[in-house]
């Protein structure tokens, strides 16, 4: 028995000394990310929900890669670039997450079943009892979308793949995932993990920005809690089926997104209990799991080794920072417009990484004075950082589409 | 696309941001005039209890009167 023939016996080893060393040096690296990713979100530093199936994803499809044919090389857990229909029914039968992919990934359903997920634990009232302060702040917070934009294109980007890639601006997982999904299907994978990890480390880098743009004194600033008016049930529904039917009037390409969104708002506020157990359990965690994992294994180094990945995380940082910083610009503005009543770190809620944000400032405001609680003004601008990011989504992919 | 193409990029996301902006005040809108309408209810619905009471209360003085 040669040495080649033992090697061909353990075929992840075989493609990776036959194979091209670029490759082999990029599976190794994907391998050691995988690796970390799930040890850093399951010591907490990354969000582990996320993290630890794209983990233990990106380890295990970088290492079983095998000789599909004598010449050609691939895996068994699915081909995200088959399209001929004969192929694609081979590949529903060999690969096992093909399924998967096939049936909810790459038609948007994952994104529109999240968007359910986020919708049933949502609360609209939030918004409704400062709606107009609530989306100033959110559309300042959008000016990370925006800017990086025009700085995509200069980058050397198309129009549809800068659009996918500044919507990380908006930090909201399941919306990148879909405009990526409609505008830049080639990018698609490497801008939602791009989207991803940097939205699992907002939660470490917003502090600082809060910390850096909003003086302590400020940042102490007590929001009036007893004028909080009441909203009732029938007001949420009211608006959210108004609201609904009216974005999807105007966007139908959108329109799976916003309809997912306030059917999970309504089904909460009618308290249709086994819907809402259903939505903010099976449904929710059964999709955030799915996706997890579908992105580690799509993180395959012939897939992932694209030249403008590095375009890409670069972009998408910009665009993270740049939003946070127009939402405490947001937040500053409201402090001038209330005369110093409005504590401008709420501003950072703006960005609309439900609830991530409004904790982050929330936490941050509560180092410097213990007494400020300031969350319900804090998930208003949060909750509208949802709807503002769905619109200039929606109107990017209906343009540009 | 194509009008989207045949325009800079800064002056394209200009217009989508000036959409954004519009829609989502216009959303905020909705909800002010969606409570301006349900206060504007609730007062006609107390100043309707109000008024049956008062009604009754005056009915009740004029039999005692009597």
């Amino acid at each position: 028995m040669s040495p080649t023939d033992i090697l061909n016996l353990f075929q992840g080893v075989a493609t990776m000394v036959t194979g091209d060393p670029m490759i082999a040096i990029g599976r190794i690296i994907l391998i050691a990310v995988g690796i970390t990713l799930v040890f850093l979100g399951a010591k907490g530093t990354l969000e582990p929900l996320i993290m630890i199936p794209m983990g233990v994803g990106m380890a295990s499809v970088n290492a079983a890669v095998l000789y599909l044919t004598a010449t050609t090389t691939g895996t068994i857990f699915i081909d995200p670039m088959v399209s001929d229909p004969a192929k694609l029914l081979d590949a529903l039968q060999i690969n096992f997450l093909q399924p998967i992919y096939t049936f909810t990934f790459s038609n948007g359903l994952i994104a529109c079943l999240l968007f359910m997920g986020i919708g049933v634990i949502t609360d609209v009232g939030y918004i409704m009892m400062a709606p107009f302060s609530s989306m100033l702040i959110a559309i300042f917070a959008e000016l990370g979308t925006i800017l990086t934009f025009p700085i995509a294109v200069w980058m050397g980007l198309t129009y549809k793949e800068a659009a996918a890639i500044s919507v990380v601006g908006g930090a909201d997982g399941p919306m990148v995932l879909f405009t990526s999904l409609i505008l830049a299907k080639d990018l698609f994978v490497p801008i939602t993990i791009v989207a991803y990890l940097y939205l699992s480390l907002t939660y470490g880098g917003y502090p600082y920005l809060i910390r850096l743009l909003v003086p302590k004194r400020l940042r102490g600033i007590k929001m009036d809690l007893k004028n909080i008016p009441k909203i009732s049930r029938s007001e949420k529904i009211t608006f959210s089926i108004i609201t609904c039917t009216i974005l999807c009037l105007l966007f139908p390409v959108a329109a799976p997104l916003f309809m997912s969104f306030f059917v999970g708002v309504i089904i909460k506020e009618s308290n249709v209990k086994r819907f809402v157990e259903f939505i903010e359990g099976p449904v929710l965690y059964g999709s955030t799991f799915f996706l997890g994992l579908l992105l580690g294994v799509l993180c395959e180094a012939y897939t992932i080794l694209n030249p403008k990945v590095l375009t890409l995380l670069i972009l998408g940082m910009i665009a993270l920072l740049i939003s946070g910083i127009g939402g405490i610009i947001g937040g500053y503005i409201m402090y001038f417009l209330t005369r110093g009543k409005f504590n401008p770190a709420i501003g950072i809620a703006g960005v609309s990484c439900v609830p991530t944000t409004a904790k982050v400032a929330q936490k941050e405001i509560q180092k410097v004075n213990r007494n400020a609680i300031i969350l319900p003004y804090a998930m208003g601008p949060n909750i509208s950082g949802v709807i503002t990011t769905a619109i200039i989504a929606a109107i990017f992919v209906t343009i540009l589409r | 696309m194509n009008t989207a193409a045949s325009i800079g990029p800064v002056q394209f996301v200009s217009l989508a941001y000036f959409i954004c902006i519009v829609i989502s005040l216009g959303v905020a809108w909705i909800i002010r005039l969606l409570f301006s309408g349900i206060k504007l209810q609730r007062n006609i619905f107390s100043v309707k209890a109000i008024a049956v009471k008062v009604n009754e209360k005056k009915n009740l003085l004029q039999q005692k009167e009597r």
